[in-house]
């Protein structure tokens, strides 16, 4: 019953909500990066490989 | 602030780091092989377990999870620790992963020699297997994200999203690909069909390479070419577009590889459409992996350890120009099923995969063993010899894969197939072949030169321990309140960042396959497609055991050339009982969907016994081991009851209680045929069933066509 109702159901509107979130999660990262004040706000983030260890020469760039 | 000591655990770092030489010798070796194979096919040597359709998925197994995963591991458990400053959660799940899947390798080197196989590309070891990298893999997950809960960097490092993001996935696609039900210990049968089966084969598939052989690499990427540069990573902003973006459009591009099958139309567009769109963030990722050596270029004239890096991150850039153009229709109608796809995978795995790892390699264990590495000149002539082996090898099979899809196009002026005969376009390929085997040969030989290096680094050791570091922690953690926004909040939790990740790659799974699966006129009935009787079942898991779908498809593509050298064009309907689907992915030897009549009986027993008796240059080897193994029909009812009650198929009361008796009979009637030409009797031999099973091809599509004729 469920499947052959399933069966009958035009479901191709499945991947055109999927494009609509994924445009809308990406258009939302995009304003997230791109506004006012995040670029010093994630460029600290960027230092945390490099944090020195004991038996670690990598230095941070100056 | 207090001051903690963190004792990093190393050693599962070595085991992993040496584990992905050892396999990356082995895997490596048998890809020579079976290039060797190819230029030369007197090199099967008659074995049946190292014959080209079995030796094949060993190799690319080996290569895949032994090599690349076991390299993944190492730099996941070394970056980890250190990005999140703590130990992993578990030693002992730390342990059980790295010997669990030890285990899984060779038990996978084990079976698929023996030609225990599902058929399934890069997912082909069988059930127990299957739920053996289940169980590991949560292991590998547990630990994971058991360090995170105990972790003392409040924020989440960009790698780590990538490798959060990688666990999940895996274990999704690798659960959901391999659901099958067993027939015995060492088979079973897919749980979805034909046209099904290959939508969600391929959506593993892509995202195998997708999920295990890109993100966990871009998270290491994001780790160690900042080490190795001395540099933070170019844009961080770029850096999470680059994760969001890879992650959604992933997971929807598997059908670009059933391009002009039998597919719905609908199925294959998405995938070109997110194969092209994959594009932007790809190179979003190789342009923020380069630009990280900003100011710093001069360094690449001197230390291998970059060039590695480098030249890893351009084949990256390179293959994924390349993968979303052969998704283009008319492109992949030229490429697939040639040697140019053999080109394209070895682009990504020899130059990215081979080539990151390589470089990760020469940084960690020289630092693992705390001294320095034996000889850079070595390291670059290593470089140089990989360099130069890919570049033989690629360039050699983009030769010989456009020279194939030309080939196989070309008319005359009569509008005549120019080589209507297989054989015609074998000689043509033989020097590519053989330059493809001196690529090969180098880049193993620039391997050997590394493990030679390392080992000469191991000898000058100091004290080998664990990695001891003092960390200054907040008394009480900073809480992500103080972060800017939902994003660093989200970077801070895990779970959530977790349940995020598995929304954007289960949307795009569940919203590709369920309409596939659903929606009725996907795959139109032919009422003329019958279940095979049980004889041609058993000849099918033969065809299965050997390996066949490796060098031959069953897929005749709606173009002229294919219609007039094989047959009418193949239909999703005709495939509603194949478990697994055997459409294959590249084309050594003919498309196999119409051969069921084309040839009589005796053909195919020579041809099986020895291919260049009737076919001339054949790169096929002989199978001759078919006409000296009985024939079990142990289990053949089990397995006609087992597509009657569990998938449907309409076989008769009398079929389901004569299972054996009737697959006796109709080897008796092939085997009879036979012996009256003089040929010894083989009705108890393996290869009655695959006669039986190869002269049933595509004939179902016939006599429907003859019953409309005659209606």
């Amino acid at each position: 019953m469920k499947a052959e109702v399933l069966s009958r159901t035009d479901l191709l509107f499945l991947p055109e909500i999927a494009l609509v979130v994924f445009m809308a999660v990406f258009v939302g990262a995009l304003w997230l990066v791109l506004r006012p004040g995040a670029k010093q706000a994630y460029a600290r983030h960027g230092f945390i490989p490099l944090d020195n260890e004991p038996n670690d020469d990598s230095e941070v760039a100056p | 602030m207090t001051q903690v000591t963190v004792r990093y655990d190393d050693a599962i770092v070595r085991r992993f780091a040496l584990a992905t030489l050892v396999w990356g010798v082995v895997g490596m070796l048998a890809g020579l092989w079976l290039a060797l194979e190819l230029a030369s096919p007197s090199l099967n040597l008659g074995i049946p377990q190292i014959q080209f359709g079995r030796l094949r998925p060993l190799h690319t197994n080996a290569v895949i999870f032994a090599f690349v995963g076991n390299g993944m591991f190492a730099g996941i458990y070394y970056s980890t620790q250190r990005l999140l400053k703590a130990r992993m959660f578990s030693d002992m799940l730390s342990k059980a992963h790295f010997w669990g899947w030890q285990l899984i390798i060779v038990s996978a080197a084990l079976t698929l020699p023996m030609g225990v196989t599902s058929a399934k590309e890069y997912a082909e070891l069988e059930w127990p297997i299957d739920i053996a990298i289940a169980l590991v893999w949560v292991v590998f997950a547990i630990n994971l994200f058991g360090t995170l809960a105990k972790r003392r960097e409040k924020h989440l490092y960009v790698a780590v999203w990538f490798y959060i993001a990688s666990v999940v996935t895996v274990a999704m696609l690798h659960i959901f690909n391999s659901l099958a039900i067993p027939v015995s210990i060492f088979k079973s049968y897919s749980v979805y069909a034909g046209a099904q089966d290959a939508l969600v084969q391929w959506w593993y598939g892509h995202n195998a390479v997708a999920f295990f052989l890109t993100t966990p690499f871009l998270g290491l990427m994001y780790y160690f070419m900042p080490k190795a540069a001395k540099r933070p990573v170019y844009s961080y902003r770029l850096s999470i577009i680059h994760f969001w973006a890879l992650v959604f459009l992933y997971i929807w591009a598997g059908p670009h590889h059933l391009l002009n099958s039998a597919m719905p139309d609908w199925a294959q567009s998405m995938g070109t459409v997110f194969s092209i769109m994959l594009l932007a963030p790809s190179w979003g990722g190789m342009i923020n992996g380069l630009l990280t050596l900003r100011g710093a270029w001069d360094k690449l004239r001197t230390d291998p350890i970059l060039k590695f890096f480098v030249v890893a991150l351009t084949f990256y850039g390179m293959s994924t120009f390349e993968g979303p153009m052969m998704s283009l229709k008319s492109v992949n109608a030229l490429s697939h099923f040639t040697n140019w796809t053999i080109a394209h995978a070895h682009a990504g795995g020899l130059g990215w995969n081979g080539f990151f790892i390589f470089g990760m390699l020469y940084w960690l264990m020289p630092r693992l063993w705390r001294t320095q590495l034996h000889s850079q000149a070595l390291a670059t002539a290593h470089f140089w010899l990989g360099l130069l082996g890919i570049a033989a090898y690629v360039l050699s099979m983009w030769a010989a894969g456009i020279s194939e899809g030309l080939m196989w196009k070309e008319f005359d002026a009569d509008g005549r197939l120019v080589y209507s005969a297989w054989a015609e376009m074998v000689p043509p390929l033989a020097a590519m072949y053989w330059v493809r085997v001196l690529g090969g040969a180098m880049f193993i030989s620039g391997l050997l030169v590394m493990v030679w290096n390392l080992y000469k680094t191991w000898q000058s050791r100091g004290t080998v321990a664990d990695e001891t570091v003092e960390i200054e922690v907040a008394d009480k953690p900073a809480e992500a309140t103080s972060s800017v926004d939902w994003h660093h909040r989200l970077e801070g939790r895990p779970l959530a960042f977790t349940l995020g990740v598995t929304v954007a790659v289960a949307a795009g799974g569940l919203f590709e396959i369920i309409p596939s699966m659903a929606i009725k006129s996907n795959i139109p009935t032919i009422a003329a497609v019958r279940p095979y009787t049980p004889l041609e079942l058993a000849g099918r898991d033969v065809y299965v055991s050997e390996g066949c779908v490796n060098c031959h498809s069953q897929m005749v593509r709606p173009f002229r050339e294919e219609t007039l050298r094989y047959g009418e064009y193949s239909k999703a309907g005709e495939y509603v009982f194949d478990r697994p689907f055997l459409w294959g992915s590249r084309r050594l030897g003919p498309d196999l969907q119409r051969v069921g009549g084309k040839y009589p009986d005796l053909w195919h027993y020579n041809h099986m016994l020895d291919p260049q008796s009737m076919s001339p240059g054949s790169l096929m080897p002989s199978y001759r081991h078919l006409f000296d193994e009985e024939l079990v029909l142990d289990d053949i009812e089990k397995k006609v009851a087992i597509f009657h009650d569990t998938f449907d198929a309409p076989y008769t009361a009398y079929e389901l209680d004569h299972t054996e008796i009737l697959a006796r009979a109709q080897a008796g009637q092939i085997a009879d045929g036979l012996v009256q030409q003089g040929l010894p009797d083989v009705r108890t031999k393996k290869i009655v069933a695959l006669i039986a099973y190869l002269q049933r091809l595509g004939t179902d599509i016939r006599a429907a066509a003859a019953t409309e004729t005659a209606g």
